[in-house]
C-alpha cells in the first residue's frame, strides 16, 4: 500500500519540498544523514549550569552551536500540600516556545507547548524520581513546590531531548534552602507551627532524588531506520517517532509515540535497548557539567 | 450482554478480594485475563457511524461524522483530515472535575487517539474532506485509552470509511514484578508502571504506545 505523508511539520510550520524529502530519505537508506552523521550519532552538545542567578537551579543546553537552544529554570515556591498527601511537596513542569520561533504572528505555539509539556511531565513528574517527602515543610500547611520552566529559544529538531537534558541538569544543581520550624505566634490553632528560611547558602541542600530523574531519547523512524537527534528537516520526514525516557540506572521510565505512522512489533524492544545505550553515553556529559560546574561539551 | 453499572457495589479498598496465593487479582481474574468485552455498533442514529464498547465497568461511546467537506478557507490538502475529540463525562470517574472546558487530560487523550487511528484510515481517498471522531467516556474503570481506540476504530468501520485494518487497544499494568492485563482503575493507581498499546493485527504494526 502507498502512504502519502504530507511533508509539512504542522507544529513548526516548516515545509520541505518533495524532492528534498526524497533526498533525505534516500540518504538515510544509504546510511548517511544531512551533515554526514550516522543514524545514531548526536550533533555536538554543550551544557551549562547556573545561568540564572534568580532561580534555585538553572541550565542551558545548546545543540550544534545554537541550532537548538533551551533554557531551564527551577524555582522553589511555598505552597500547600494536597489533602491526600499532607507531608509531600509537588513538582510542576511547563514548556514554552519563545514567540520568535514562528514566522507568522499566529499563536501556533499552544499545541507544541502542550505536547512537549505532556511528554516531559510524564517523564519527570509522573515517574516519581524527585523525592516528594523531602519537600514537605509543615505537614498539611506548607510544602515546597518545585516549578520547572523550560524556554525554547531556537528549535532545529530534537526539542524533547534538549528539554529533558536541561531539566535534568537544572534539577541536579537546584539549591533547596534549609527551613527551620518555629512556633507560630498567632491566636488560632492553625498558627501553631511556622517556619523560617535560613539565608545561609552553606546550610542549603540539594534536591533528594534528582539523580534519578530520567532523560528522554527520541528516535525518529524513517523507512526502516531509526535516527537519533533529528534536525528539523529529518523530523518532518519521519513517519513516527518514539521517545524513550531512561534513568541513570538503565530503567525505562516512560514511552511516548508521536507521529502518524506505525512501528512494527519486532522493532520495539530493539529500540528500547538502543535508547538505553544512547542514554548511557549522554549521562556522563550532563554529570560532568553538574559536578564540576563547567560548561561541558561533547563534540561530534 | 451489556453490563449495567454496579452502583451498589461495596468498596473493596480495605482488602484484596482476590487470593494472592492463587495468583488471582481482586476481581478473581488471572493476571493475563481480560475483562468481559461488550461491543455494539450503530448506536447513534444521526451519526455516520457509531460504536459502544464496554470493558466491564469502563464504558465508552463513539460517534463518527464524515466524510464531510472542509471549510473552503482552509488550505487545500491532497489527503483527508482526521479530527478527534475525547470527552470525559463529569460522572465518568469517582471525583467530579471542577474545571469546565477541555482539560489537559482530554487534550492529551484526543492527541493520542488521533495518532493511533490516522495510519489505519485511507485518507488519500478522502481529498478535501474531513472525518470527525467524537468519543465520550461514560464510565472510567481503567483502560480508557485502549477502549476509546477500539471503539473509534469500530465506529469508523460502521461509517463505511475505507480502512486498512481495524485497530484494537489494550492496557497492561506492572505491579510488584507482575504484569496485569487490562487493569481496573484501582489496579492502575497501584501500578508502578502502565503501558497502553494499539496495533493493527494484519500488518503487525504498532500505531500507538504510551
Amino acid at each position: 500500500r502507498t502512504k502519502m505523508n504530507s511533508a509539512k511539520n504542522l507544529l513548526n510550520g516548516v515545509s520541505i519540498s518533495e524532492s528534498e524529502r526524497q533526498f533525505i530519505i534516500a540518504g538515510i537508506e544509504g546510511g548517511i544523514r544531512q551533515n554526514g552523521r550516522k543514524c545514531l550519532d548526536y550533533r555536538s552538545i554543550s551544557v551549562e549550569a547556573n545561568v540564572l542567578p534568580q532561580s534555585n537551579g538553572s541550565s542551558r543546553v545548546n545543540i550544534s552551536n545554537g541550532a537548538t537552544h533551551v533554557i531551564a529554570s527551577v524555582k522553589l515556591e511555598i505552597g500547600q500540600p494536597d489533602q491526600c498527601s499532607p507531608t509531600n511537596g509537588k513538582v510542576e513542569i511547563s514548556v514554552e516556545c519563545s514567540k520568535s520561533l514562528f514566522e507568522n504572528f499566529e499563536d501556533r505555539s499552544q499545541d507544541l507547548n502542550a505536547s512537549l509539556t505532556n511528554v516531559l511531565k510524564k517523564s519527570i513528574v509522573k515517574s516519581g524520581a524527585v523525592d516528594l517527602e523531602s519537600l514537605g515543610i509543615v505537614p498539611q500547611r506548607f510544602c515546597w513546590v518545585v516549578c520547572i520552566d523550560l524556554l525554547i529559544l531556537q528549535a532545529d529538531g530534537n526539542l524533547i531531548d534538549a528539554c529533558s537534558f536541561a531539566a535534568y541538569v537544572a534539577l541536579r544543581t537546584t539549591i533547596v534552602p534549609k527551613t527551620v520550624l518555629v512556633e507560630g505566634n498567632g491566636e488560632n490553632e492553625s498558627d501553631l507551627a511556622d517556619f523560617e528560611i535560613e539565608g545561609e547558602l552553606s546550610q542549603s541542600s540539594r534536591l533528594v532524588g534528582a539523580e534519578k530523574v530520567p532523560i528522554c531519547i527520541t528516535l525518529n523512524k524513517i523507512g526502516s531506520h531509526f535516527l537519533v537527534d533529528g534536525s528539523i528537516e529529518e523530523e518532518t520526514c519521519a513517519e513516527a517517532s518514539l521517545t524513550v525516557s531512561v534513568s541513570r540506572d538503565g530503567m525505562i521510565c516512560g514511552l511516548n509515540k508521536s507521529g502518524t505512522g506505525s512501528i512494527p512489533f519486532d522493532l520495539l524492544s530493539g529500540i528500547a535497548q538502543g535508547a538505553n545505550g544512547l542514554a548511557l553515553s549522554i549521562f556522563p556529559v550532563l554529570d560532568e557539567c553538574v559536578e564540576n560546574s563547567v560548561t561541558s561539551e561533547r563534540f561530534v | 450482554k451489556s453490563d449495567p453499572p454496579n452502583v451498589l457495589e461495596s468498596d473493596s479498598s480495605n482488602g484484596l478480594k482476590g487470593d494472592p496465593s492463587n495468583g488471582l487479582r481482586a476481581d478473581q481474574r488471572k493476571p493475563n485475563e481480560l475483562r468481559r468485552i461488550y461491543l455494539e455498533s450503530n448506536v447513534i442514529n444521526q451519526a455516520s457511524g457509531s460504536a459502544y464498547v464496554e470493558l466491564s465497568n469502563t464504558k465508552v461511546i463513539c460517534a463518527v461524522y464524515g466524510p464531510q467537506a472542509i471549510n473552503s478557507d482552509r488550505t487545500f490538502s491532497k489527503e483527508g483530515q482526521l479530527r478527534c475529540d475525547v470527552k470525559l463525562s463529569p460522572f465518568a470517574s469517582s471525583i467530579r472535575p471542577e474545571q469546565r472546558g477541555q482539560s489537559e487530560e482530554e487534550l492529551e487523550l484526543s492527541l493520542m487517539l488521533h495518532q493511533a487511528l490516522v495510519s489505519s484510515i485511507r485518507l488519500e481517498m478522502l481529498t478535501k474532506s474531513t472525518v470527525e471522531v467524537y468519543v465520550s467516556v461514560l464510565a472510567d474503570d481503567g483502560g480508557v485509552l485502549g477502549a476509546a481506540i477500539s471503539c473509534a476504530s469500530l465506529a469508523l468501520a460502521d461509517a463505511s470509511i475505507e480502512l486498512y485494518d481495524l485497530i484494537s487497544g489494550c492496557t497492561v499494568g506492572y505491579c510488584n514484578g507482575k504484569l496485569n492485563f487490562d487493569p481496573t482503575i484501582k489496579e492502575e493507581n497501584d501500578a508502578n508502571g502502565l503501558m497502553t498499546m494499539s496495533a493493527m493485527a494484519s500488518t503487525k504494526e504498532v500505531t500507538q504506545i504510551i
